[in-house]
């Protein structure tokens, strides 16, 4: 018998409201996902594979509103509380952002944003935290982990921002990730 | 200056005929801050503009016999310590201080508007310009206002110049910064190009686009300058005080706190109400007309 | 790096220049005869002459300008026509008050002001944020005497729970420094934190949409985090910018809070100096708080580096 569910999204629905009714750009999604398995979700431009993966996260802008399903570990994570919702994010379901330039925080350093959800999902203390980021930037191939650690983005080329991303992502060990670049691929 | 407005104002549609109530209604919810804050400014003039008919009494005489009157229907808002009757000085003190607050707005906007163009333009002088203009931000408002009007005979004209003089930066700046952005479109360099005289250039390109920020910044000086003047004239420094104004009325009620809050009341309220329906006025305006400087109040004063 | 800290310091100089020009050019712009109006309506011609020789204005004007240049370079302000003393002295004996006041009142409006500014922006388009900026716009309205007399009205002359005025030197005790200073840096606050909080609102607004703060919540960080730490640090710059160039705000309004609470600080020396027209006292205080402006200003300009890591010199 094939192994459960971990991740299984049912007729999902995204949509704003204008002052002529509700406009969805995303309908009637569903998908289902095992332990071990990757999913691609490929489609044009605009076609809503970036509001989709937001919406597992419940990340999207303030204006549109997701219904449907998403189960996740026993729950339905569109009626999860706020709180709750907390301890998902980035601990149990990362998500590694298209733009490493605009997605990563420009005034912190990149070991300190690695640090950051171990420190608040592990428990971890910031001594322990900022080795395991040292040791998530090596895991990513980054050269001199040990002097990126203290840099800050601007300081890093394209690639290492994208892995840095990547490693940020991986920091807590999520049960799913959820990549939003399609270059990703080819990394 | 209409010319201006019109060209401005103009982009969003005509109100409907049938429903006026239902248009005003739709004003008020649309933009808040510029029907209410219009609307109390509009009053609040009215009032002062209206004051020889309103009011009950000469607001300069003296009536030692009736002093430190409360509120009675012989004295809408009391007396103060010389006997004079507040509700008719409250109404002539309200001239002096919109009157101040509206010339130094029209004022520091065509001083502003002056220097700004010249910065803009003249390369050699526009380091100068704007140094001189560094330089005057860094000295507080009231502070050169009372160095000025303590060297000058006691006037409002003197008021007025004394208000004007530290606003002058920030209206000459905002032009100067339009006038720089707008040289750099392509559209300008195409209107050059085809041989626009100059004179044309500024009434077609420069004004239409520093119209909108000028006439925000304007009313946030307006409200600045009533405060200053207020403050002038607290300190000795502003209106001569044998003329009713808010700042005097103040000035004179402090020293009656403790049994005749009356005085210092009224005078105060006008005050706070006037600037705070010209500053929300501008603050929805700001909004309206120049999105991109949302939030930002002056840093004047 | 330290080319830059020159170079800023170095440009900071021909403002400070400028400004010695205008408050030397205001005595000699003015219309009329400056020394006449100092001598008030019953001066004698005597007096005139005076206060003209005391003002220096009967030398030539470049002269005149070389010598007051000279005085300020070695700290000298010039002498006070009413009491004959020194106005570097005068202003030394009352700056205590002053300078206390406004760091207290800087210190606390920064701590009030900025938060408000950041849940308002959080709350953007809510009646929270509606609320609170109505509150800024009203206090921002509101003259500084009126806050001061409402104040006193009620803290000091109905419940009876703060003096209504008078200064006490830090050095007699914490307590009544404070129940001194309170009810003062209260009024002269709400104007500045008015302004601040609108600022921190503003350059709020512009972070809270980037994508980063979309990562960082994606991380599961509380709003607070958020907010105070990936979103404020990024706002910082324009806040800072405005907490220094709002400083003007500040220091006029000195005058005036000491003017209503009776402090004898710098503000209360100016007003006297207007009442007996001792003009070379109101030059010293606006060359002192022109230049204290720069200088702060000088300083957060360089604390830019602290706050963003991409501004380089």
């Amino acid at each position: 018998m094939a192994a459960p569910f971990i991740l299984e999204v049912r007729d999902l629905r995204i949509a704003f409201d204008t002052p002529g009714g509700s406009v969805a750009p995303v309908e009637e999604v569903s998908f289902a996902l095992r332990a071990g398995e990757t999913l691609a979700i490929v489609g044009e431009s605009g076609c809503g594979k970036t509001l989709s993966a937001l919406s597992l996260l419940r990340l999207l802008p303030k204006t549109l509103h997701a219904t449907g399903e998403i189960r996740f570990g026993g729950n339905n994570l569109l009626a999860l509380s706020e709180a709750d919702m907390s301890r998902v994010r980035g601990n149990e379901i990362a998500m590694v952002f298209q733009e490493p330039m605009t997605a990563l925080n420009p005034v912190l350093t990149i070991g300190r944003q690695i640090a950051e959800p171990l420190m608040l999902h592990n428990g971890l203390d910031r001594a322990a935290a900022w080795d395991r980021a040292v040791d998530m930037l090596r895991l990513v191939e980054i050269p001199e982990p040990g002097r990126r650690v203290n840099e800050y983005p601007h300081q890093l080329s394209g690639g290492m921002r994208q892995r840095a991303m990547i490693a940020m992502a991986l920091a807590c060990s999520p049960k799913f990730s959820s990549p939003t670049n399609r270059r990703l691929l080819s990394t | 200056m209409d010319q201006v407005l019109g060209s401005t104002i103009t982009t969003t549609p005509p109100p409907m005929a049938r429903g006026r109530w239902r248009t005003v209604l739709r004003a008020v919810f649309r933009h808040p801050r510029i029907v209410v804050g219009g609307a109390l400014f509009a009053v609040i003039t009215l009032l002062t503009l209206l004051a020889p008919w309103l009011a009950t009494h000469d607001p300069m005489q003296i009536n030692p016999v009736e002093r430190l009157q409360a509120p009675s229907a012989a004295h809408l808002l009391g007396t103060d310590g010389l006997g004079r009757d507040v509700f008719s000085r409250v109404l002539y003190g309200g001239r002096v201080s919109l009157f101040v607050g509206l010339s130094s707005a029209l004022a520091a906007s065509l001083a502003g508007l002056v220097l700004g163009l010249v910065s803009g333009y003249v390369r050699a002088i526009d380091n100068i310009v704007m140094l001189v203009m560094t330089g005057l931000m860094a000295i507080p408002g009231i502070l050169l206002a009372i160095a000025f009007t303590t060297l000058s005979s006691a006037s409002v004209a003197t008021v007025v110049i004394a208000i004007t003089i530290p606003e002058v930066p920030r209206t000459a700046r905002l032009v100067r910064s339009t006038v720089l952005s707008i040289r750099e479109q392509p559209y300008v360099d195409a209107a050059i190009v085809t041989g626009t005289s100059f004179p044309r250039l500024l009434l077609r390109h420069i004004f239409p686009n520093a119209a909108a920020p000028l006439i925000v910044q304007a009313t946030f000086i307006c409200a600045s300058a009533i405060i200053v003047e207020a403050y002038l004239s607290f300190l000795g420094a502003g209106t001569p005080p044998e003329i009713p104004s808010w700042g005097n009325m103040i000035a004179e009620a402090r020293n009656f706190l403790r049994f005749a809050v009356w005085i210092l009341l009224y005078p105060s309220l006008l005050l706070g109400v006037a600037v705070l329906s010209i500053n929300l006025l501008g603050d929805g305006l700001r909004d309206w007309l120049d999105p991109r400087l949302s939030g930002r109040l002056t840093e004047g004063r | 790096m330290l080319t830059y800290i020159m170079g800023r310091i170095l440009s900071s100089i021909p403002v400070m220049a400028v400004i010695a020009v205008i408050v030397f050019m205001l005595l000699h712009l003015t219309p009329g005869d400056p020394a006449a109006i100092i001598a008030g309506d019953q001066a004698s011609a005597a007096d005139v002459e005076r206060i003209r020789q005391a003002l220096g204005l009967n030398r030539s004007l470049p002269e005149q300008f070389i010598t007051w240049v000279g005085q300020i370079l070695t700290g000298d302000l010039g002498t006070s026509i009413y009491t004959g003393r020194p106005v570097t002295e005068l202003i030394a004996q009352r700056l205590e008050p002053t300078v206390s006041l406004a760091l207290l009142t800087l210190v606390v409006a920064v701590l009030v002001a900025v938060p408000i500014g950041v849940i308002a922006a959080w709350k953007a388009g809510t009646w929270v944020d509606w609320a609170l900026m109505f509150v800024a716009i009203l206090f921002f309205s509101i003259p500084i005497f009126i806050t001061g007399y409402f104040l006193v009205f009620n803290f000091s002359i109905q419940w009876r729970l703060l003096p209504v005025q008078g200064y006490r030197s830090f050095s007699g005790g914490i307590g009544p420094f404070l129940s001194h200073l309170v009810l003062p840096a209260v009024s002269l606050g709400l104007v500045y934190a008015s302004l601040l909080a609108r600022m921190s609102r503003t350059a709020m607004l512009e972070v809270l949409h980037q994508d980063y703060i979309r990562t960082a919540r994606a991380k599961g960080l509380g709003s607070g985090k958020v907010l105070f730490i990936h979103a404020l640090k990024n706002a910082a710059v324009p806040i800072i910018t405005t907490i220094g160039t709002g400083l003007v705000l500040l220091l006029g309004g000195v005058v005036v809070v000491e003017s209503v609470f009776a402090i004898p600080g710098v503000g209360r020396l100016t007003v006297d100096a207007v009442l007996r027209r001792d003009y070379p006292i109101i030059q010293g205080v606006i060359l002192l708080f022109s230049f204290a402006y720069v200088i702060v200003n000088l300083g957060i300009d360089l604390s830019y580096r602290l706050v963003d890591p991409r501004i380089r010199y």
